[in-house]
């Protein structure tokens, strides 16, 4: 479904994605960890060519992303994304936030478009909600609505760029509620988080980056509780020993 | 055309100056406690500024003198360089009550903390604007302060309507006696565009020295 | 009886000869800043889109543009076109349409800055969050950034506005029979009324002006529901260096943000 041959990317003189080869097969959910930093956010942009490569090739579904042909806008429609800061449209109301794009892009009707995303908003608990403005909902609802956004176009591909670090600590499970249960329906997930819970539930493979550099990949208990490489290890320990299980991420 | 450039720097520096000091003194005005103060500082600049700035200048050329006692007012009317100062005041008038407002938000934008901080540490009303408000408002304030003070030199062009010698004033002249205008009008575009350039440098540089100056003062609290 | 005396061509200040001649005074003053706003809104608003193009060939000439543009006074322009639309229109070029086209020239550069300031402000997790559900670039303009952007520009944009406003009394220079001119003009051919010609020229701008910036405000209060406050939270400053840079853009051009707007608190 992915795959990334030999990529590499720079900015400026910052090597930030040093040689990444891996190949996430359909169905499969992945989970990238590893310190602030390394490259992990970088590398799920460029799926969604969010960001650009400099060096290799990545092919998402069969398509190239460094052919100038490649139509960027249906490559996108097929990957959803789901965002740390949630970026809701500030000016449209929950549910219109979801219907925007299956509507513009997808050339759905009104009446379709509403109806599929009140299905949606029912499926991440929130119907209630449908006429709430983004600020008026808390930011798991919030996150909520943007998974439901992204589900909205039917995407064969989901990334999730640190979904729940924004988020107060009691917020975070009514969110990986949703991403396990979507997991479970076998959509193919690519999950940029420090949450080990959410990991051990429903990872096929753990991805473990430092530097630009995947260094390590494997079942998630090998990988969490008998890594190989001593730079995993580190990481691995130092995460584990911090008690509070929603607070690992002391990135900022 | 040299003693326009001359006359039109004199205008720039001098209204630059005196509006920054007028504009201040309204902006505290504006946010003072005393009830007299703040309606007599707002009024300034809803007068002030819903009438064109070349309604001052020919306001203070025209008409002010006539206001005045006649033995003064012909010593004004027969005093060379009455268009000058009259375009001084006319600018620095219409420029202060944009720089208030600028300041005036500048102010608003320092936290609560500061102030009383300020009072906390014994400093009387004088003193905490001078130490604590007035270099933060300042600072805040000097993005749109900068691009005031570019707009407030274009507009010291206008001073040629009250025939003050300035560098438009000087082109027009040129044009009438060997009318070469097109030629004089691009030295003078040019002679602003540059100067205009010269006083966005400038600005940038002085926020850049500022930063610098902030950023050094968080980063030795931290390390102490 | 001395007073109405010297309001007797208050019709002058108004609307000049209107019925039997030509339109002037203040009526002229508004005439011309509608045409112009309306005029360089289109042009602004190309303008400061192409400005954040990412072609060079398109981005330069842009830039060029609006910083020669900006870095010269209004009454520079005024004569620029005054001896130029001439020659390309063969001579019969009226006052009033040079006068137009100038200011149009003059707002578009500012306007330009706005849109950009407006467009730039908008967190860049927007564009992203609109192009990964599979929306174009023109879509996701279209229906997330520029409504976003809108509401950030609208203050700054009222309140250029006004100043252009303000700035058709510099066209009087090359002899449009606006306010100002007939103000001056009356003054000198009637020394007598040369209070009442003045007080006609301050209220009459001053009219126009405070109902403009009230409306303003007004507007403000009432779009401002979920304007600015609303995106800041999850905009990402850390992540994204242009965002705080913009800002500081922003206010330089909106420069006054509001006159007056938090008096009333």
């Amino acid at each position: 479904m992915i795959k990334f041959i030999a990529t590499n990317k720079w900015f400026h003189n910052h090597h930030v994605l040093r040689n990444i080869n891996l190949e996430i097969s359909k169905g499969e959910v992945i989970v990238i960890c590893g310190p602030s930093g390394a490259g992990k956010s970088t590398l799920l942009r460029t799926i969604n060519k969010l960001e650009s490569i400099d060096d290799g090739e990545i092919i998402v579904d069969g398509m190239y992303l460094s052919d100038p042909k490649t139509d960027l806008t249906a490559l996108r429609a097929e990957i959803g994304m789901v965002f740390q800061h949630f970026n809701l449209y500030p000016h449209k109301t929950a549910l219109k936030n979801i219907t925007l794009a299956p509507r513009k892009v997808r050339g759905l009707g009104k009446k379709q478009a509403t109806e599929k995303a009140l299905k949606l908003l029912e499926r991440v608990g929130l119907t209630h909600r449908r006429d709430a403005f983004p600020v008026q909902l808390s930011g798991g609802e919030q996150q909520r609505v943007a998974i439901a956004r992204s589900l909205a176009m039917e995407p064969k591909i989901m990334l999730f760029d640190e979904p729940t670090s924004a988020l107060d600590p009691e917020l975070i499970n009514e969110v990986l509620d949703v991403m396990v249960s979507l997991a479970k329906e076998g959509m193919t997930m690519v999950v940029v988080t420090h949450e080990i819970g959410f990991a051990q539930k429903v990872a096929d493979r753990v991805v473990f980056m430092d530097d630009g550099e995947i260094i390590e990949t494997g079942i998630p208990p090998d990988i969490f509780v008998n890594p190989q490489h001593p730079r995993t290890r580190n990481f691995m320990s130092s995460v584990f020993h911090i008690p509070v299980f929603g607070e690992t991420e002391e990135e900022k | 055309m040299i003693t326009g450039v001359k006359i039109t720097l004199i205008l720039l520096v001098s209204t630059t100056i005196s509006s920054l000091l007028l504009g201040t003194v309204i902006a505290i005005m504006r946010v003072s406690r005393i009830k007299v103060l703040r309606a007599f500082g707002t009024l300034y600049v809803e007068i002030f500024r819903n009438i064109p700035g070349l309604f001052w200048l020919l306001f203070f050329y025209f008409v002010f003198p006539d206001l005045l006692p006649p033995g003064l007012a012909i010593k004004l009317n027969t005093y060379t360089y009455y268009p000058v100062v009259a375009g001084i005041v006319g600018l620095t008038v219409d420029n202060a009550s944009y720089v208030s407002d600028i300041l005036r938000s500048g102010r608003l934008a320092i936290p609560h903390g500061q102030r009383e901080a300020a009072i906390s540490t014994g400093l009387g009303r004088v003193q905490q604007y001078i130490h604590v408000l007035l270099p933060q408002m300042f600072r805040a304030a000097l993005p749109p302060l900068g691009t005031r003070m570019v707009h407030n030199f274009k507009n010291t062009s206008l001073c040629m309507a009250i025939t003050a010698p300035e560098i438009t004033w000087a082109t027009q002249q040129i044009e009438s006696l060997t009318f070469r205008g097109i030629e004089a009008t691009a030295v003078a575009t040019l002679f602003y565009i540059l100067l205009a350039g010269v006083m966005v440098s400038i600005i940038i540089t002085l926020e850049k020295v500022l930063k610098i100056d902030i950023s050094s003062i968080s980063h030795s609290e931290t390390a102490s | 009886m001395d007073l109405l005396d010297q309001f007797s061509n208050i019709n002058f200040y108004l609307f000049g000869t209107f019925p039997k001649g030509e339109v002037g005074g203040l009526l002229l003053n508004i005439i011309m800043a509608f045409l112009a706003i309306c005029f360089s809104c289109v042009f602004g608003i190309m303008l400061g889109y192409s400005r954040l193009s990412c072609r060079l060939y398109i981005k330069l000439p842009c830039i060029a543009y609006i910083e020669l543009v900006r870095s010269t006074p209004l009454i520079m322009i005024i004569f620029w076109f005054y001896f130029f639309l001439p020659y390309l229109f063969g001579g019969n070029v009226t006052v009033f349409w040079s006068a137009v086209v100038s200011l149009c020239a003059y707002a578009a550069a500012y306007q330009a800055e706005i849109v950009r300031a407006g467009i730039m402000a908008v967190p860049k997790g927007q564009l992203e969050a609109a192009l990964s559900t599979g929306m174009s670039r023109y879509n996701a303009m279209r229906y997330v950034i520029l409504p976003q952007a809108f509401k950030i520009m609208l203050p700054s944009f009222v309140s250029f506005f006004v100043s252009l406003f303000k700035d058709t009394s510099v066209t009087y220079i090359i002899g449009v029979m606006e306010l100002t001119q007939t103000g001056i003009i009356v003054s000198q051919r009637q020394p007598d009324k040369i209070y009442a010609a003045y007080l006609s020229m301050a209220i009459g701008f001053w009219v126009v002006c405070f109902t403009m910036s009230h409306l303003a405000r007004r507007l403000e209060k009432r779009i401002g529901v979920f304007d600015l406050e609303s995106i800041r939270p999850d905009a990402c400053r850390d992540e994204f260096m242009l965002v705080p840079k913009t800002k500081k853009t922003g206010e330089g051009v909106d420069e006054t943000p509001s006159c007056c707007s938090s008096d009333s608190k």
